[in-house]
This record gives structure tokens, C-alpha cells and sequence, in this order.
């Protein structure tokens, strides 16, 4: 059994959801629920989080210097929104399990197993 | 989501509307679309969070708190807005938000909605998205317009509010029973396209308004109890008027679809309505779709209350559909011939040029007296001036041969 990290990726800004009425986003959670309590029956959630869609910081060194900037605002790449840490088998299970989430709708899902010393 | 309930049904609609009204009154009308924008971004937060985070134990909380940061985030970036002290702001942003379950001023909102310097189509327009929460998509949808029409409408809405300085406030005594009746219409221009398009969350809608107004003292009246009753007895016997596309006529309607606690409800404000002196359209209206609903099957109907209740609701309204359908339920309590004589009188009616349902309505009439040619021809006529494919359908049904009413 090996962990592996879902990285929830799409627009911070959210435009995906702007023209979306209140009883369709309704529908949207239903399915998010479907799908997180599907995923519980089969395996393990150690943790997921939202990482907020505003803030943020990009710290870098050059030459010794360390600068400070505000973001990441990647034009036109996806940012990471969030993530579950979930159990698996290997990576064919994981990617079986995240293959079905509805964020696949609005944006990607990038699957990185955790490394075993 | 860990550790996540379900969301009550509509929850998302139905907040959006209490919210909207509840900084409404914060922030006034004239910011009426800086409000709108705050709540459909609240929303879409808890989309993106609710997800993954899990739902709050108070979405409701949630909801409010983050509509109104996102409102004073956009009340500030507004340039004009900035001229503002920081007292203001401090004022506005410390003021402490109602407790949950905070007042529900969703019925001075919908009040708000049918103010008199807005017109009907304007009103209900209007109603539908802040009150109801639906999109102009649906409700272009559910009304059978373009979107972009539904649109100009909300725009000139929000203008009229804004140019007419309307006080968010619940009109006085002397205005309420005028701008109540203009509320009742604007439900019942709701639910009637519910009940007709067999639009069932358009009159459970309905339904929910109603009741709002019930549920206050000062908007209690008989006929929103009459039109409550109307919407429920709707309702519960909607399911049985539909089966696999086709709609089916009253006689091959299976009425263990009928939902009992929708009649229970709908009874309960039916013989609440009869309170009053006022015998209203929608009084009539209620009492009409009670005959129905009390029946246990087609054939204990009682045609002759049905046809004396038509009688007494074209004194009120003279509309030719009113008309037909008193023939219609004087052919069954009496004889097809006797719906023939009340058919005659409206021959000709220029009201009725486009209208399917006088030669419909001749139709049953020769179904009934055996005059399968006469019938044909009738229904042929009906099915040239419909304008549903589902009607269509349903006409050519009867004119192969199976009974209806």
C-alpha cells in the first residue's frame, strides 16, 4: 500500500464556474459527494485541503539573493487548488480512483505517488 | 467530502435569495447589483471549498459571511464608493452579522420585486432570479423566451429600483393589500407556467412563496391561502398526468401518483381560504382543482359542482378557455348534446382563431355521441392549430380510437 498525492489543478479565478446557476452548482457538490463517498468505500483518505484561490507567495533565491514575489498567476496554466492524500495499491489504482472525480469537469488532476524511504 | 452531510434540496437557490435580501437591507437598493454579484461569488467559493474542505455545520453562516466580505470588497473597489470615511467602512464591516438562523427578509424582498414602478413581465422576471435564485437561462427556459429578452428585463429591473429610490422596506398598511395582490399575481403567473409546461419545481416554487406570505401576519391572507391550496392540488396530481412523453387524459390518469402529503397540504389551505368574504378567481380556482382532487377515480367526479364552479368563475373572468371548460363539464354532468349548445355560443369567437381547444373540445363532444366522422374532422382541425408536439400527439391518440374527457 503506497500514498499518493491528487493535485486538484485548474483556474484560481474559477471562470469555469461564473455563468453556472445556484441549482446546477447544487448539482456540481452532489456529485462531489457521490464521488468522495464512493472513493471512502474503496480506500483511505488520510487528508485533502483547499488551498485559497487568492494569496500566495513565490520565494526564490538568485545569487544568493532571495526575492519575494506575489502568486503563482501562471497565465493560462493550471494552478493547484487543492489536494487529496489518498491510499493505494500502485498507480493504476490511484489514477482508477481519480478518474471519476467531477473536478475532471473544470480542470485537471495531476497524481504523484509519496515516496518510501 | 469528509465528514459531509447532504445539502438540503435547493439550499443553494433558496440561500441565494435570503442572503440577497438580507444585504439588500444592509447595503440598500441602489446596490442591489453589487449585492447579486457578492452572493453568485459566495456560491461559487463554496463550490470550489465545500468539496474539498467539507460542508460547514452552518452552510447558511458561510454563506452570508462570505457574501458580505466579498460585497465590502466590491463595495470598496468601486471608485466612486471610495470616497467614503474610514468610519464607514469600519461601520460596515464591524457591524456584526444576525445570528444563524438569521431574519429571513426573502418576503420584503419579493415585495421589493413587485413594486408598482416595475412592470409585470419586469416583476416576475426579477422575483425569479433574486427571489427564487434561478438563471436567466432558466428562466428563459422555463418561459419560453430568449435569454437576451430575460436579460433586458433584469437590467431595466434594477433600474427602475435604482431611479425610483425604492426603500427596502416592507410596504406600509394602507399600501399592502394593493401591492400584496400584485405579489399573489406574480406567484400565480409562476405556477401557472408550472402547471402548464408540467413543471413540477416551478410550482413547488410557487408553492414555497406562497406559504412565505402565509407564514406572515402581516401578508396572511385568504386568497394566498387559496392560492397555496391551488399550487399543492396542482402539484400532487402533476405526476400522474405525464407517463413515458405522452400526456394522458384526466380518465386514464393513475391517481395512486397522486402525492398525499402535497393533497394533505393543499386541503388544509383550502379550508383555511374559505375564511374570508372575498370569493376570488383563485378562490374558484382552488375550489375547482379540490373537485378534482377529492375523487377517488374519474368516475366519482362531480361534474355538476365542477360546471357550477365554471359558472360562477366566468361571472369573474370572461375568458373563452373559461367557457369551454364549463361546456365541457356540463357534457359530463348532463350530455354531450347540452356541452354542444354552450360549444355553439362561442363559434366564431375571435379569441379562439388560433386556439386548439374549441375544436377539441367539439371533438369530445362527437367522440361522445358516437359520431366518429364529425370527430375526425374536429380533431384534425385542433392538431392543424396546436402548438406542441406533445399536444399533437395527444389529440391524434383520441382520434384513434381511446377514450377521454
Amino acid at each position: 500500500m503506497q500514498q499518493f498525492l491528487l493535485l486538484l489543478k485548474d483556474d484560481r479565478a474559477g471562470a469555469w464556474a461564473a455563468g453556472l446557476s445556484p441549482e446546477q452548482m447544487q448539482a456540481i457538490m452532489m456529485r462531489y459527494g457521490t464521488w468522495s463517498k464512493a472513493l471512502k468505500e474503496k480506500t483511505t483518505i488520510v487528508n485533502s485541503n483547499k488551498l485559497t484561490d487568492e494569496g500566495g507567495k513565490l520565494i526564490r533565491s538568485t545569487s544568493g539573493s532571495v526575492t519575494v514575489t506575489d502568486g503563482p498567476y501562471a497565465e493560462g496554466k493550471e494552478i493547484i487548488g487543492g489536494y487529496y492524500l489518498i491510499e493505494a495499491e500502485n498507480y493504476d489504482q490511484a489514477v482508477e480512483f481519480a478518474s471519476d472525480c467531477p473536478h475532471l469537469d473544470f480542470g485537471s488532476i495531476e497524481v504523484r505517488a509519496i515516496h518510501k524511504l | 467530502m469528509p465528514g459531509a452531510d447532504q445539502l438540503v434540496e435547493h439550499l443553494f437557490r433558496h440561500q441565494a435569495g435570503r442572503i440577497t435580501a438580507t444585504l439588500t437591507r444592509q447595503f440598500g437598493s441602489s446596490h442591489f447589483d453589487l449585492v447579486e454579484d457578492a452572493v453568485q461569488e459566495a456560491l461559487i467559493s463554496a463550490l470550489r471549498v465545500w468539496p474539498i474542505a467539507g460542508i460547514p455545520t452552518s452552510p447558511e453562516g458561510w454563506l452570508l459571511a462570505t457574501a458580505r466580505n466579498r460585497a465590502i470588497d466590491r463595495f470598496r473597489r468601486d471608485a466612486k464608493q471610495s470616497q467614503q470615511t474610514d468610519q464607514f467602512w469600519l461601520a460596515l464591516a464591524t457591524t456584526p452579522l444576525p445570528e444563524v438562523p438569521f431574519p429571513d427578509d426573502t418576503l420584503t424582498l419579493l415585495f421589493l420585486c413587485c413594486h408598482p414602478a416595475l412592470t409585470e413581465e419586469v416583476s416576475l422576471a426579477i422575483m425569479l432570479k433574486s427571489v427564487c435564485g434561478f438563471s436567466v437561462e432558466e428562466i428563459a427556459w422555463s418561459f419560453v423566451a430568449a435569454p437576451q429578452t430575460i436579460a433586458q428585463r433584469l437590467v431595466r429591473a434594477k433600474r427602475l429600483i435604482r431611479e425610483s429610490n425604492i426603500h427596502f422596506a416592507m410596504p406600509s398598511d394602507a399600501e399592502l393589500p394593493a401591492r400584496r395582490a400584485t405579489v399573489l399575481k406574480a406567484i400565480y403567473l409562476l405556477f401557472n407556467e408550472g402547471h402548464s409546461r408540467l413543471r413540477f419545481d416551478l410550482c413547488e416554487e410557487a408553492i414555497r412563496l406562497a406559504e412565505m406570505l402565509i407564514a406572515d401576519p402581516r401578508t396572511n391572507c385568504p386568497e394566498a391561502d387559496a392560492l397555496a391550496a391551488l399550487c399543492l392540488l396542482s402539484a400532487a396530481r402533476m405526476p400522474a398526468r405525464e407517463f413515458a412523453g405522452e400526456l394522458l387524459s384526466l380518465e386514464e390518469q393513475d391517481r395512486t401518483l397522486w402525492n398525499p402529503e402535497l393533497l394533505h397540504r393543499g386541503f388544509l389551505h383550502f379550508i383555511q381560504c374559505a375564511r374570508g368574504d372575498e370569493e376570488t378567481i383563485i378562490h374558484l380556482e382552488a375550489a375547482l382543482a379540490a373537485e378534482h382532487a377529492k375523487a377517488p377515480n374519474f368516475a366519482q367526479t362531480d361534474w355538476i359542482a365542477i360546471a357550477a364552479l365554471y359558472e360562477r368563475l366566468r361571472q369573474k373572468n370572461d375568458s373563452p378557455i373559461v367557457a369551454i371548460n364549463r361546456a365541457i363539464a356540463i357534457g359530463h354532468a348532463l350530455n354531450a348534446l347540452a356541452a354542444q349548445r354552450e360549444l355553439l355560443k362561442l363559434d366564431g369567437d375571435p379569441r379562439l382563431r388560433h386556439s386548439q381547444l374549441l375544436d377539441a373540445a367539439w371533438a369530445w363532444t362527437w367522440r361522445e355521441l358516437g359520431n366518429s366522422e364529425s370527430a375526425r374532422i374536429s380533431t384534425q382541425q385542433a392538431i392543424a392549430k396546436s402548438a406542441s408536439e406533445m399536444e399533437r400527439q395527444y389529440l391524434r391518440k383520441l382520434m384513434n380510437g381511446h377514450r377521454n374527457s
